[in-house]
């Protein structure tokens, strides 16, 4: 594909990419340095331990990231959707994938090789304004993640996250995303869920779960 | 401090140590210093903030209070270390609490004075990008504990940290204070404690744990 075509790509998430904050010449090395790649639902853009060289840019789909232990335990760090950023890491470190980013549906993503994306940012302070806020707000949720973990119970951990994603757009996540998202066991997930659902805060559907009555489920939230 | 003692701490720091001499001149005069007792707290969680820190010398922790007076210790960070930078990049109040663990000297610089210099220096701007990815990577880390660790690793984990950062295999503090850094209860924490003697990798005493084994320390952390 040529950078043109990628560029035109790229220039549709113009809504959630602040493209047009560069010039033509940096938004043309950065078409040089970038391709499109299409996955699979449940494929795995890079794992865990992988040399990192890319980051990524969701231009359609769903992607998580995990992290998984020796015992093959999941922990789902984040999601990622149209417009944002995953494997940004990569631009600023050397060293391996710290997670694994798989494909939760059919997703295709922009791949931004770290030397172009360097130039870029080295270049344009528009650019490293946008990197520096987008890495804060990154930084801001997980600390908030970690408050969760550690003064929340299972169920208000499951409401905020529910809450959380469903304004986000669509869920199709399944109970064991669910469960490595908030730290618990799909077991108990499966138990919370069905008690939301019956009290009308919920739907549950296959690899979809709505949220039918946001102030109840934001009730259920107890430190 | 004097001008070379501030000097000094700046080119122990990677983003400091990036700019040329006459860039850290002028970041120098600029900077204030402030000292704390121990215990003494350097910014609350949601204070306004606006301010860069650099430890000179002493360690501070950084810790999400709840409201019920509990927290989670995200971090502790000792001289040469940065801290407060997330107030760089946007408005938004202290994400966390900082308090000194010991006596702590620091010095400090505006945002504006800061960026200012930092803009001009690519280099510079590379290691906050590395600063900023190191931090999004302790987040996640410390998700990562939470959930993969049980107590006894935690705790494990929370006293060789306390005690690098201090450089003495000796920790002050009480099993309260314990409990809130590793998100534990009080009993809980106890029990691992007691363990921990057991296996003679710790002694216990009125405030204060002294570490006497710090292999046996490091099995206990299993993920």
């Amino acid at each position: 594909m040529r950078p043109e075509e990628i560029l035109a790509i790229a220039g549709t998430l113009g809504d959630v990419l602040p493209l047009e904050v560069l010039p033509d010449a940096d938004r043309l090395d950065l078409g040089n340095s970038m391709a499109l790649r299409k996955f699979k639902a449940d494929e795995v853009v890079y794992h865990q331990g992988d040399p990192a060289a890319h980051a990524y840019v969701v231009v359609d789909g769903l992607v998580k990231v995990l992290l998984l232990d020796e015992n093959g335990r999941e922990l789902l760090v984040s999601l990622h959707r149209r417009g944002e950023f995953f494997g940004e890491l990569a631009l600023f470190e050397q060293g391996p994938r710290d997670g694994t980013a798989v494909c939760v549906v059919a997703t295709t993503a922009l791949q931004i090789a770290r030397d172009g994306a360097l130039r870029v940012l080295g270049r344009n302070e528009g650019a490293r304004r946008y990197m520096f806020e987008r890495l804060t707000r990154t930084i801001r949720k997980l600390e908030s993640q970690v408050g969760d973990l550690a003064f929340l119970d299972v169920a208000s951990r499951l409401a905020k996250y529910l809450v959380e994603v469903g304004r986000a757009g669509k869920m199709p996540l399944t109970q064991d995303d669910l469960a490595a998202a908030i730290g618990s066991t799909r077991m108990t997930v499966n138990k919370l869920l069905a008690d939301f659902e019956r009290r009308g805060l919920i739907e549950v559907g296959r690899r979809n779960i709505r949220v039918l009555d946001e102030s109840s489920l934001l009730r259920e939230i107890r430190a | 401090m004097d001008a070379d003692a501030v000097a000094r701490v700046l080119l122990g720091v990677p983003i400091f140590g990036a700019l040329t001499e006459a860039e850290r001149k002028e970041v120098a005069a600029h900077i204030r210093s402030r000292r704390f007792a121990r215990d003494e707290v350097v910014f609350h969680r949601d204070d306004p903030a606006g301010h860069l820190y650099v430890i000179a010398s002493g360690s501070v922790k950084v810790a999400i209070p709840d409201e019920q007076g509990h927290e989670i210790v995200v971090a502790i960070e000792r001289d040469g270390a940065v801290f407060g930078e997330l107030a760089l990049f946007d408005d938004a109040p202290r994400s966390a609490t900082v308090t000194a663990l010991s006596e702590t000297q620091v010095v400090t610089i505006a945002r504006d004075d800061f960026l200012r210099v930092i803009e001009r220096s690519p280099r510079a701007i590379r290691e906050i990008l590395r600063l900023l990815a190191r931090t999004v990577r302790r987040a996640s880390g410390r998700i990562e504990d939470l959930v993969f660790l049980d107590v006894p690793g935690r705790v494990a984990k929370c006293l060789l940290d306390l005690a690098a950062a201090n450089e003495r295999n000796e920790v002050e503090l009480t099993q309260d204070d314990l409990a809130a850094f590793v998100g534990a209860t009080r009993v809980s924490v106890n029990r691992a404690l007691a363990d921990l003697e057991g296996l003679g990798a710790v002694a216990v005493g009125r405030r204060r744990i002294e570490i006497r084994d710090q292999e046996t320390l490091r099995r206990q952390v299993r993920y």
